[in-house]
């Protein structure tokens, strides 16, 4: 089964993406000196510094080969209310999908580490979901 | 797969597969930058990820020849 996963960010996003993975663009380039045929590494060095002097939209596509990749009605259904309601907490979105906030929390996790969607720090502790791809496509 | 104006890259991990179109103007597969018979990353994206599924893994003399022809 080929799982696809697409979405479309800014340079500015692309770049946090890159802070987050590396720490800093000195940081990654003493990474490549040591693993030089790290071919990812590469061409986010090689990204990393045309995107901070050109800004653009990017459309990143990540396909996993895989036969343990499921999803059940419950979490498709989450996967479209965080899309289409934007919930500001997962209470919120237990309440708007009318589930019970437990079984919620264990398929957000699920969700999270599956890396389908992002928890961000919201108010008061809470944290927001939010998808980390626009369109996820199951191929057989 | 990333794409963006300033052109296409398709890196297969953990292979360290790359084939992009930057620098050299025309699409190729590393190391050797052999010129690939294909133009559109979708297309070579499909071919790739089809090879892997095929084959479980990256054959990559098999799939040099499916991309240069």
């Amino acid at each position: 089964m080929k799982i696809t996963f697409i979405k479309e960010i800014t340079s500015q996003e692309l770049i946090h993406d890159f802070e987050k993975t590396y720490g800093s663009l000195e940081r990654l380039e003493e990474f490549l000196k040591r693993n030089p045929d790290n071919m990812k590494a590469l061409v986010d060095f090689e990204d990393w510094k045309y995107h901070l002097e050109n800004p653009d939209v990017i459309k990143e596509t990540k396909s996993i080969i895989t036969h343990e990749f499921s999803l059940d009605k419950l979490e498709l259904i989450l996967l479209d209310f965080i899309k289409t309601n934007k919930p500001k907490s997962i209470r919120e979105l237990a309440k708007l999908s009318h589930k019970n906030i437990k079984n919620i929390h264990a398929k957000i996790k699920k969700l999270e580490k599956a890396g389908l969607i992002a928890l961000i720090d919201g108010p008061k502790n809470s944290k927001i979901p939010i998808l980390n791809y626009q369109k996820i496509e199951i191929e057989v | 797969m990333r794409q963006s104006k300033r052109g296409w890259s398709i890196v297969v991990m953990p292979d360290n597969l790359l084939i992009d179109n930057f620098h050299h103007g025309y699409p190729h597969i590393h190391p050797q930058r052999e010129k690939i018979a294909y133009d559109d990353p979708e297309i070579v994206f499909q071919i790739v990820t089809d090879h892997i599924q095929r084959e479980n893994s990256i054959n990559f003399e098999k799939l040099k020849k499916e991309l240069i022809k």
